[in-house]
């Protein structure tokens, strides 16, 4: 495509579009794009001058009027390398890599001779995880430009991430030589970190010469060094020369539990009888009077009624609790999966607290310590007494009424927990632990307003009157997801709608952050390999790669799945009036009320939809659960159970029979017992499809159950745990015919369960 | 043995003051007096890390004075598993340096007058305070056993 224009006024022109450009680039939006306008007057064909106008309004928050120049410029000349690259620049502005990866690759396609947009490029690459294409390049930039070693990382790396060793290791090995003997001090860290990361390329390969070259050496990261070697000798069986290997790790920092382990498994002692591993931790805590560990470690091996292990047991809880150590508990709780190792510590603790009349610490951190150990067995009523005898004896400590909290918590009286840890907040307001701990506990009582109040204190308020939106920004995830579950109690209490967007609200917080984790990257792809940190930064793509699995991402879209299911069920988004029961004097009143309270809820500047409104009045629900919250772990954890059990109940709302079975067939490839099995399984076979497709594939899916005797089968998957007997609540709410009477057994089960739990429980059974 | 150390009280611990007040004291002070913490001479003494104690007292001007004469302790109080360890003795001496820094050679204060006090009240004369007067209701609006107070004093 040809631009008809004199060649004097092009040069011209192009003299403007780089002042353009040059304005852009000092955030001189609006005269740039004056600029653009004077190009485009007189040469209305300038496709480039249309792009930059896009990204100019961009940057003006003019997103409507910006993707139509976007438009424009594609239809003058979709050809145009510098267009190519400033589409590209707004894509990535906009977080839309992808597209920005189709733009930057045009623009290098079309001709551009700008090098440096391969490497934007291989950034786009990399933070889609589209490794095919990234090896080209990073190869082609390490062309434009020989001279930094950031380039050849950047290329092995590449390669590395394609699983292709050799070509890393190569590439590696090239750099090496080249700047042998022309390095500076400043660039010994980068040289020993890559050094390293070669090496672990070549144990992809061959651990034998993996350790050769270990052994050849000399890196500033000694621990890392030691390390890989002891891991690389026990892979080779070179047992002799590991064991000496832990020896100097241990002598290095003899607190690290697991080089004792290895140590171990290189003495090959695990096996050998307990007398021996004891007489080796004896002469280890000889070695090492100061560290734990040695002292502990026999205490897990030992059996409670080993001859040894009280008086071992005894010496070492005393030594802590004679020092008064709050974390003594913490110290031994590993113990407590063997029933009888607990008996022995409360044996040995209630006689102990029976001879400290005079001594006031060591009195008040033993009854901290026992009201713990009751706490974890659920002896509710004694962990209360032991804290509160704690309480009267010195009432000043803070930890002592965030243990008392934790019980009643525990009993399910949210009310007294609450006043009970907010007074031992005030012993110390400017303690941020108890802080924070207290405005998770008025947010467990869905004391919003108050918890917000708290949290405040220790936020940054400066426009707004509470810290909602500081705690965003902050990525207090804690609070957020916290907020989100008291709003949805909130509705199912009140039944006011409001709640359900409030909550849909702050759970898409909770998506926003982890989106923000996740496109936080973008800096380290370049940053990483200028730092030559290549080891690090692997790990930290590993991490991205399954951040979305994370405890709190799930827990969020546990709530939001349950709140979208409800919706649909009871086709709230059809309401076109959520007062319409009201009268026309509430009905304004409440509307009144809300445009009020709009700066208590607003958790972002400029928003727009600060009551969720938006995330509910939806036509297709579960596409919008789908796109908004759920597909994050669809894609980095399509295997875990929870995935797919939240998966199995989508399907089947959307009547993909096919689908449903699929996440069923995951559910029992992961773990065949999983409690949750029989609900769906009777799910599916009292379901109400009658399309004969979906008949067959059900009657097909549930061919591997035993379905002949229905209790039979149930009860086949329970236990006396709390996931048991919400199946059995889940199962007695289908109501199928000969599984009617399962109420009174699990009014009998949930007898074991904490109060609260039973609670939860019993407000579910229909 | 742990460390007993003096520390100012703060906007952020003042609650501690009338915990360990409540905690000890058979009198209970207007919210007036907790709500003002700051004022005057205060400390709080910890054992350890633990806050086991507090003094608060303030200068006292007469009617017929322009300039305080004495320091009038207000409040001192231990929690009980913590005494006989030296902490009283630790907080009179912080009010006598206080008291001298500002010239002045007197330190008043009161104590209940009561069976139970005996020994409190031993502690403070060997310590080198008089007793100086009984008052008689002093504590009347308290609903205690006897309501009646001595007025105890040292000169330095």
């Amino acid at each position: 495509m040809s631009r008809r224009v004199p060649v004097a006024s092009a040069n011209k022109e192009e003299t403007s579009f780089k002042e353009a450009l040059k304005l852009y680039e000092g955030k001189q939006y609006k005269k740039s794009i004056k600029i653009c306008e004077q190009i485009l007057k007189k040469n209305s064909n300038y496709a480039e001058a249309y792009a930059l106008k896009a990204l100019d309004l961009y940057h003006l928050k003019e997103f409507e009027e910006s993707e139509a120049y976007v438009g424009k410029a594609l239809a003058k000349n979709p050809d145009s390398p510098i267009t190519n690259h400033i589409l590209g620049i707004l894509r990535r502005q906009q977080q839309n890599y992808k597209d920005a990866s189709k733009y930057f690759k045009k623009a290098m396609a079309s001709g551009s001779t700008n090098q440096a947009i391969w490497r934007d490029l291989s950034v786009m690459e990399l933070q889609n995880r589209d490794y095919k294409n990234l090896t080209k390049s990073r190869h082609a930039y390490l062309e434009a430009a020989l001279g930094y070693r950031a380039n050849w990382t950047g290329l092995a790396i590449a390669h590395h991430l394609n699983n292709d060793f050799n070509a890393a290791e190569k590439t590696l090995v090239k750099i090496e030589e080249l700047v042998k003997g022309k390095l500076s001090e400043a660039e010994l860290y980068e040289n020993s970190e890559l050094e390293l990361y070669k090496n672990e390329i070549i144990a992809e390969v061959n651990t034998q010469s993996a350790l050769k070259n270990l052994e050849s050496l000399n890196t500033l990261d000694k621990y890392s060094e030691l390390e890989t070697k002891g891991k690389y000798l026990l892979k080779l069986e070179r047992f002799e020369e590991a064991q000496k290997v832990y020896r100097e790790l241990l002598k290095r920092n003899p607190d690290d539990y697991k080089y004792y382990k290895f140590l171990e498994v290189s003495l090959k002692s695990l096996n050998k009888s307990k007398r021996l591993r004891v007489g080796l931790y004896d002469k280890l805590a000889k070695f090492y009077p100061k560290s734990d560990a040695p002292k502990f470690i026999p205490l897990t091996f030992l059996k409670s009624t080993d001859e040894e292990f009280e008086p071992r047991l005894r010496a070492y809880l005393l030594s802590q609790l004679k020092r008064g150590a709050p974390a003594t508990f913490q110290n031994v709780k590993p113990l407590y999966k063997d029933q009888s190792k607990v008996e022995v510590i409360e044996k040995i603790v209630l006689e102990y607290l029976s001879t400290l009349k005079d001594l006031p610490i060591e009195y008040i951190w033993t009854n901290y310590f026992l009201s713990l150990h009751y706490l974890r067995q659920s002896k509710l009523n004694d962990a209360l007494k032991y804290v509160e005898s704690a309480i009267d004896h010195t009432p000043t400590i803070v930890e002592l009424y965030i243990l008392k909290a934790r019980v009643l918590k525990h009993f399910g009286n949210l009310e007294k927990a609450c006043e009970t840890i907010n007074y031992g907040r005030e012993l110390d307001l400017q303690d941020r632990f108890i802080n924070s701990k207290t405005v998770k506990y008025y947010l467990r009582n869905n004391n919003v307003d108050r918890g917000l109040e708290i949290a405040s204190i220790f936020t940054k308020n400066d426009t707004s009157t509470n810290g909602l939106k500081d705690l965003h920004t902050m990525q207090a995830s804690w609070f957020v997801i916290e907020n989100g579950e008291a709003f949805y109690r909130l509705y199912k209490e009140t039944k006011d709608i409001k709640f359900l967007g409030l909550a849909l609200k702050r759970f898409q917080g909770i998506v926003k952050i982890f989106e923000e984790y996740y496109n936080d990257q973008l800096d380290f792809h370049t940053f990483c390999l200028r730092k030559g940190t290549a080891r690090a930064y692997l790990q930290m793509l590993n991490w991205e790669d399954s951040i979305f699995t994370s405890p709190i991402y799930q827990r969020a879209i546990k709530s939001v799945s349950s709140i979208y299911f409800h919706i649909s069920d009871e086709r709230l988004n059809e309401t076109e009036d959520v007062y319409e029961k009201l009268n026309k004097k509430e009905k304004i009143a409440k509307i009144k009320q809300a445009e009020q309270d709009k700066v208590k809820f607003q958790a972002y500047t400029d928003d727009n939809d600060i009551y969720g409104d938006k995330l509910i009045k939806v036509k297709s629900l579960l596409e919008e659960f789908n796109g908004k919250f759920f597909h994050h772990l669809i894609n980095q954890g399509p295997d875990l159970i929870f995935t797919n059990e939240i998966q199995f109940q989508l399907q089947y709302k959307l009547k993909k029979i096919a689908l449903v079975l699929g996440s069923l067939n995951k559910i029992i490839k992961a773990d065949e017992k999983n409690v949750r099995l029989p609900y769906f399984a009777l799910l599916l076979k009292f379901s109400d499809f009658t399309d004969v497709l979906s008949k067959k594939l059900i009657e097909r899916g549930l061919e591997r159950f035993d379905l002949k005797d229905l209790k039979q089968f149930v009860y086949g998957y329970i236990t006396d745990d709390y996931q048991s007997i919400l199946t059995l609540v889940q199962i007695h709410n289908l109501s199928i015919e000969g599984l009617q009477d399962l109420k009174n057994d699990i009014l009998e089960r949930i007898k074991h369960l904490e109060p609260y739990e039973q609670f939860e429980l019993l407000t579910l059974i229909k | 043995m742990p460390s007993i150390d003096l520390d100012d009280i703060t906007i952020h611990n003042k609650k501690l003051l009338q915990v360990i007040n409540e905690k000890t004291l058979p009198i209970i002070y207007d919210k007036e007096f907790y709500n003002n913490p700051l004022n005057g001479f205060s400390k709080i003494a910890y054992y350890g890390e633990i806050p086991v104690g507090i003094i608060k007292a303030k200068l006292i001007v007469p009617s017929n004075h322009s300039i305080p004469t004495s320091i009038y302790i207000e409040s001192l109080a231990i929690l009980k598993p913590y005494r006989n360890l030296g902490i009283g003795k630790k907080f009179i001496e912080f009010i006598k340096d206080e008291a001298k820094r500002s010239y002045l050679h007197e330190i008043k204060l009161h104590v209940w007058n009561h069976k139970s006090n005996t020994k409190l009240i031993e502690w403070y004369q060997n310590l080198g305070f008089e007793i100086k007067e009984e008052l008689i209701d002093y504590y009347k609006k308290f609903d205690l056993e006897t309501p009646n107070a001595y007025l105890l004093s040292i000169k330095f």
